[in-house]
């Protein structure tokens, strides 16, 4: 659907001061780590850290707990695999009229997983825990 | 690029800017006629009226599609306003796709389909665009990566393109909107009041692609930003602004602050941000400001349209701003004349001195609890806009009734991912009323009063934007895809048709050799949705699309 052009102008600069630029640019894409387990993904400061990233990233459109969007509420999904999470996350979707961005170079993999974290603690499935 | 440019030598190219510009008879811009839809809103004044009546009241109900132009992309729908100039249509369509097309038949012409840097796979602002500008033998449009393209308008070849926004270093921050044609300079200002970044207005030179000025949106003073904050303070420039040739003023309304809720990291009343603008389009001076929400906390941009309307010798204006009131100014001076609410629910301050446009008793959202706010984020109208006709003296416009529940958490902005919207919040939820149902309705309005004439309840907010015509009729889009023709003077419903997708988009009306036609861009998408998605669930299930359908009666 994208006609994508590679410019000879580099569009990924390293990281620049932050004042000098005044505004969130694209960082060189890190190596992503490998998939962690299901216990760590269950691990409640993964989940908290998640969460405060999720919130801050990605409730505007999901809503906080999920609920919104334009797919259907996260508390509804069961078995929904960890990794296609965290590549929906990395590398964005187009699904017929919506649009979520590409997340991949903005958000350090490491933390990506802590979103996934979040995001299968509040499926049906995820294991009942005081933090919910 | 504009990136780089201090302020002295941004002086020194707008001066050599206006050497170059001959100067500008008023009519420079639109074709003129009764038949042509030239402009984004029809004409400057921002009414979205055409003076045709062929097409009637008493025989709106005979309307038969003619034809049907697709895109051929979906992604985010179809939400430009087509132009109409002698025969031809022009729009804009997902991905930065260009057209343009038969008036008659739909035959396409032509069309050119940008290639998009990578960039904008990774923008919040994504595959949408608001419309194309027409003038001095080109069309012009800005792009998802932060470009202005120029195409001849007989061929649609390429005839220059000018990097204005460096998106891959702005967070995002891009074109999703029609620039205005002031003469022979162009103007259009890019996304951005949500994200981390510093917006401004840019003045191109129209025939050659040349930058001549740049206006900042965010005023370099301590009384406005503190040092550490004004880099990311948003100040958007994200949608139409209006050229009036008769005040040579260029008039255009800027975003909400960044981050959105949290005042905290930035004291100070936040200018320009949530402000109305008059910029001299030669030059790019500020003539007059007027700020409706100073120290924005609400996330109430200033951005929608204006209306122009001349009362006698006052030459007026009405700016609805997202947090429900409508601001009645004289456009010469920027003087306050009235300010009216048109939203039912507003509880994000006490009231509004309808003399000054003074806010009285704010309250604003905080770190320590949730609060409600009425009306939400989202608006009290999106950003689709209104018709007036000057044959009623009526506004139609959408509007909403719903609040949102914000409590707010600051974060470190060196943090914030790209094009990660910047709004610093911990808790944020779109909620009925309190004690009451969230509500969307179609009204007519005096646009300097605000007294209703008639009101229609819809069952979704309407998110595309009115056309109101000479034959007594006001068209408006819903989202399940239906359009609806209604008696302009006293909200009948005389008609409606299922397109099959909503709508998002302008309608226009246009004639060719004195054959009326209604032009409908119908596919649905955009942000709304899936924002309000947990107040609507019918908006996870709307369906997208993307076919320009143009009606007439035989």
């Amino acid at each position: 659907m994208l006609a994508l052009l590679m410019l000879a102008q580099p569009l990924f600069g390293g990281r620049s001061a932050f004042a000098e630029q005044g505004a969130t640019e694209l960082a060189p894409v890190p190596a992503p780590i490998s998939a962690p387990s299901l216990s760590e993904l269950r691990n409640p400061d993964w989940i908290a850290e998640g969460r405060r990233k999720f919130v801050q990233t990605c409730a505007f459109c999901h809503g906080v707990e999920g609920q919104a969007g334009k797919t259907r509420s996260f508390k509804t999904r069961e078995g929904w695999d960890p990794q296609i999470i965290h590549d929906t996350i990395v590398e964005g979707r187009v699904n017929g009229p919506n649009v979520m961005p590409s997340w991949k170079g903005s958000i350090p993999d490491a933390l990506i997983w802590k979103l996934v974290a979040y995001v299968k603690s509040l499926n049906a499935d995820a294991p009942a825990s005081a933090d919910k | 690029m504009f990136e780089i440019t201090r302020r002295g030598l941004a002086v020194v190219v707008g001066i050599l800017g206006v050497a170059l510009v001959s100067g500008y008879p008023a009519a420079a811009n639109a074709a003129g006629g009764d038949e042509n839809w030239p402009e984004y809103h029809r004409d400057y004044r921002g009414w979205r009226y055409s003076p045709l009546d062929k097409i009637n009241a008493s025989n709106v109900r005979k309307l038969k599609v003619a034809w049907i132009h697709q895109p051929g992309d979906i992604a985010q729908g179809l939400q430009a306003t087509p132009l109409a100039i002698d025969g031809v249509i022009y729009y804009i369509a997902a991905n930065n796709r260009v057209f343009a097309v038969d008036a008659k038949t739909g035959k396409e012409l032509w069309h050119y389909y940008t290639e998009l840097e990578p960039v904008t796979s990774k923008v919040l602002f994504a595959s949408y665009n608001r419309g194309v500008a027409v003038g001095l033998g080109k069309v012009f449009f800005g792009t998802l990566d932060g470009r202005v393209i120029a195409l001849d308008k007989t061929s649609g070849k390429k005839l220059w393109e000018r990097k204005v926004v460096d998106t891959a270093k702005k967070s995002g921050s891009n074109f999703t909107s029609a620039p205005t044609l002031a003469g022979e300079v162009l103007i259009i200002g890019p996304t951005g009041g949500d994200l981390a970044q510093h917006g401004h207005v840019f003045g191109i030179n129209a025939v050659s692609g040349e930058p001549m000025w740049t206006f900042d949106t965010l005023r370099d003073d301590p009384a406005s930003w503190p040092k550490t904050a004004i880099e990311t303070g948003g100040g958007g420039v994200w949608m139409t602004g209006q050229y009036d040739p008769k005040t040579d003023l260029f008039y255009i309304g800027t975003s909400n602050a960044a981050p959105d809720f949290d005042g905290s990291v930035r004291p100070g009343d936040n200018l320009y941000t949530a402000t109305l603008l008059a910029i001299e389009p030669k030059t790019g001076k500020l003539r007059w400001h007027h700020q409706e929400v100073p120290h924005d906390v609400w996330d109430f941009d200033s951005a929608y349209e204006t209306l122009m309307i001349d009362k006698g010798e006052q030459k007026l204006m009405t700016h609805l701003n997202k947090g429900g009131y409508v601001t009645v100014l004289d456009r010469t001076t920027g003087k306050v004349v009235n300010v009216w609410p048109l939203a039912k629910n507003i509880n994000w301050v006490d009231g509004v001195n309808p003399k000054t446009g003074e806010l009285i008793g704010r309250k604003e959202p905080d770190a320590t609890k949730v609060n409600t706010f009425c009306p939400s984020a989202l608006g009290a109208r999106s950003w689709n806009h209104g018709a007036y006709s000057p044959k009623t003296g009526l506004w139609y416009t959408n509007a909403i009734e719903f609040c949102m529940v914000v409590k707010v958490a600051t974060q470190d902005v060196k943090t914030v991912a790209f094009s990660q919207p910047y709004f610093n919040f911990d808790a944020l939820e779109f909620v009925p009323p309190p004690g009451g149902k969230a509500s969307s309705r179609l009204q007519a309005v005096d646009p300097l009063t605000g007294k209703t004439a008639w009101s229609i309840d819809y069952a979704l907010p309407g998110l595309g934007s009115v056309l109101a015509t000479a034959g007594n009729l006001v068209f408006n889009g819903d989202t399940d895809g239906l359009v609806h023709a209604y008696d302009a003077k006293s909200g009948k419903e005389l008609w409606n048709f299922n397109t099959g997708s909503g709508i998002r988009s302008g309608l226009i009306s246009y004639a060719v050799g004195g054959k009326q036609y209604l032009l409908v861009p119908s596919g649905f998408g955009s942000l709304f949705p899936g924002f309000a998605s947990g107040l609507y669930p019918a908006f996870k299930e709307a369906r997208g699309g993307a076919a320009l359908i143009a009606f007439t009666l035989e």
